[in-house]
């Protein structure tokens, strides 16, 4: 069907004509969030959110801890190869640790990636397009480098940031890849990462 | 799937006798309700929230001409294509003549319910592609040639020890596998999937008309892969599902979680504005929106059921109901179970198939209290009722029986007799306090589940007489 005997029959159906007029929409309304716009308590209540749903946060003070965070976490997970997006933070941490890229980004076994922002409400990681899907979505563990003055309150506000210019894909990944598909029991890892661990950085 | 909605009679007896149903009912059910309780609680603002949402979806379906052009030229706008499907038949066509086109041999496919609404796989097959379900449940389903009881849990009627067994003989993983081994067979053989995929095929939670963005909520990540990985992604939506702004999206969002799973957020939300940008390392190249009406105009045409396109499919009304609870969604026979297909399926389908289902009810209203969006859920299973009485659609026995009830109890004479008579042979039957009175015909199947208390030796129109005087 074509698009106007198609929109036209949904027209009809609410008995109106082309160009009849369009109430306004109810005034928005952003779900509250009980978090204090002050950096110290939207890290702290992001922090806890983001244990709750399984997500394994480090807090570093520099860059150069972040890196033997997370060179520690590398060698813990035992992660032969890395798929890492071209982020500046991502960049300075991982640089001189002189990574080995897998080839192929299937056989990766952890992805390095930095995020848009973090979410205090529901403890989320917003991952954007613009540096790739692989990377936070194929191997199993996602190592994720975040300064800590990117924690934003709630997702109204992350999605604020971008203004009208919305990259292709926009994820708010909160923990985890999981399910309860087979009666109710929470598995982790089904098909992205099974292990989320946050490098928190300031 | 074949559409069993007449029999909802056979079916719902059918599974009441299968004490696996039964097991497996109560678990996802009552796990699905607490969490629920849980995050509405933890919300402060629920309410003022649910009244919000569905003030929006009703604003929406009110002027979604408009919505609908903006939705499209904007996604046009961005690259995209989209196409309109007047019924289910018309919409497979669309998508099978686009896999064949673009040489896609196979599909990965995330749970969508209107694809199962138009029976997408079977042609897909028929056309030679193969799709291949990757939603864990849904996959489960698949190997298995069965399909979705659930909304949001659409393998929940089957028991580990059943889907243990279908893994061993279908994928030959152990007999005695754990849940986390068949998640992880699952992984292994979905990923090879996902790289081979040459389109991805999902559904849509929401549309935003002002941006031409879709969001689209998960937890295992599939739907992630399927909108990442394949050259080519095709979303499909029902007409009703377009919110107006990006600033509706949060409390959608958030009274969908909640609702279905009890997560303050699920594992992924995809919010995904038109095909990979120039500059972006990956992403599908193209993206097609397959917009579809299949009855839902018609819906949208009547004032007093319109309201049933709210619906964002968080899957509470089923849980909350003390019918479904009981008999699964596959008794239902059809995709839409539980209060919401008791309302929609008639929509859809024509009351004459489906006059059994707004039956299914005890109209206890838990499913218009859980309603994220406010559908009012009791009322319209009355008026469906009340319709198929209208056209005649009632059975037989039915309609004489209210017939007669209308008679008598609109003539007083026949009403004191009737119940004064009624008193006196109750209490011949009375056994401590409960009617037996299994012999007497069409009484025997009521009574067979039922307990019948004997009624009061004096009626309430008498005590109401004689107290009220002797009290004034």
């Amino acid at each position: 069907m074509n698009r106007d005997a198609f929109i036209g029959r949904v027209r009809q159906a609410l008995g109106r004509a082309p160009g009849d007029p369009v109430a306004a929409p109810p005034q928005p309304y952003i779900p509250e969030v009980p978090v204090s716009a002050d950096s110290g308590e939207l890290v702290a209540r992001f922090g806890a959110e983001f244990e709750g749903v399984g997500g394994q946060l480090h807090r570093a003070e520099s860059v150069e801890e972040a890196r033997e965070i997370l060179d520690r976490l590398l060698r813990e997970h035992q992660v032969a190869s890395v798929l890492i997006t071209d982020e500046p933070l991502v960049q300075v941490v991982t640089e001189p640790l002189a990574l080995k890229e897998a080839e192929d980004p299937a056989d990766a076994d952890a992805g390095i990636t930095g995020a848009v922002c973090g979410v205090a409400a529901t403890g989320s990681l917003v991952l954007s397009s613009g540096v790739g899907r692989r990377p936070s979505l194929m191997p199993l563990v996602h190592l994720v480098v975040l300064e800590s003055s990117a924690i934003v309150a709630d997702l109204h506000t992350a999605l604020e940031r971008f203004g009208g210019d919305l990259p292709s894909g926009l994820v708010q990944a909160t923990g985890p890849s999981r399910t309860a598909d087979i009666e109710q029991t929470l598995t982790t890892g089904v098909h992205g990462p099974g292990s989320v661990q946050l490098i928190l950085l300031g | 799937m074949e559409i069993t909605t007449s029999r909802f009679k056979e079916n719902a007896s059918g599974a009441l006798g299968d004490s696996n149903l039964q097991a497996a009912m109560r678990r996802a059910t009552g796990s699905f309700l607490s969490r629920r309780s849980a995050a509405v609680a933890d919300q402060g603002d629920f309410e003022a929230l649910r009244a919000y949402c569905g003030a929006v979806k009703a604003h929406t379906l009110e002027y979604l001409d408009h919505y609908l052009e903006q939705l499209v030229d904007r996604v046009e706008a961005l690259g995209g294509t989209v196409h309109f499907a007047a019924d289910g038949e018309e919409a497979v066509r669309i998508v099978t003549d686009l896999a064949v086109a673009n040489g896609v041999r196979t599909v990965a496919k995330s749970k969508s319910m209107l694809s199962e609404e138009i029976h997408l796989n079977e042609a897909l097959e028929a056309a030679g592609v193969c799709p291949v379900e990757t939603d864990l449940g849904e996959y489960i389903l698949q190997i298995d040639g069965d399909f979705p009881s659930h909304i949001i849990g659409p393998a929940l009627h089957k028991t580990k020890e059943q889907i243990t067994q279908l893994f061993h003989e279908k994928l030959g993983t152990a007999a005695d596998a754990t849940v986390s081994e068949l998640t992880a067979a699952a992984r292994r053989i979905l990923r090879r999937s996902f790289l081979e995929a040459d389109m991805g095929v999902t559904g849509v939670n929401f549309a935003v008309a002002e941006t031409g963005t879709i969001a689209l909520v998960e937890n295992e990540g599939n739907i992630r892969f399927s909108t990442s990985l394949p050259r080519i992604h095709l979303a499909m939506m029902g007409i009703e599902k377009i919110v107006p702004r990006m600033r509706d999206l949060p409390a959608f969002l958030n009274v969908l979680t909640r609702s279905a799973t009890g997560q303050k957020a699920s594992s992924y939300i995809s919010i995904l504005t038109g095909s990979r940008r120039a500059g972006e390392p990956d992403g599908p190249e193209a993206f097609h929106l397959l917009i579809v009406d299949n009855g839902r105009s018609s819906v949208l045409a009547d004032p007093k059921l319109r309201d049933v396109l709210r619906c964002i499919r968080c899957g509470a009304c089923l849980n909350s109901c003390p019918v479904y609870q009981q008999v699964g969604g596959h008794a239902y026979g059809w995709v839409y179970s539980g209060p919401i297909g008791a309302v929609l399926d008639p929509g859809l389908l024509g009351l004459e198939e489906t006059q059994m289902l707004p039956h299914a009810s005890s109209l206890c209203g838990a499913c218009g209290e859980v309603c994220p969006v406010k559908i009012p859920l009791p009322e319209l299973l009355v008026e469906h009722r009340r319709r198929a009485v209208e056209r005649g659609l009632a059975p037989r026995t039915e309609r004489l029986g209210i017939g007669a009830y209308a008679f008598i109890a609109s003539r007083p004479i026949l009403w004191n007799s009737g119940t004064t008579g009624g008193r006196v042979a109750a209490r011949l039957l009375d056994r401590g306090g409960s009617l037996k009175a299994g012999w007497v015909p069409g009484l025997a199947s009521w009574l067979k589940e039922r307990d019948f208390p004997a009624p009061a030796r004096r009626s309430f129109r008498e005590l109401w007489r004689r107290g009220l005087k002797d009290r004034a």
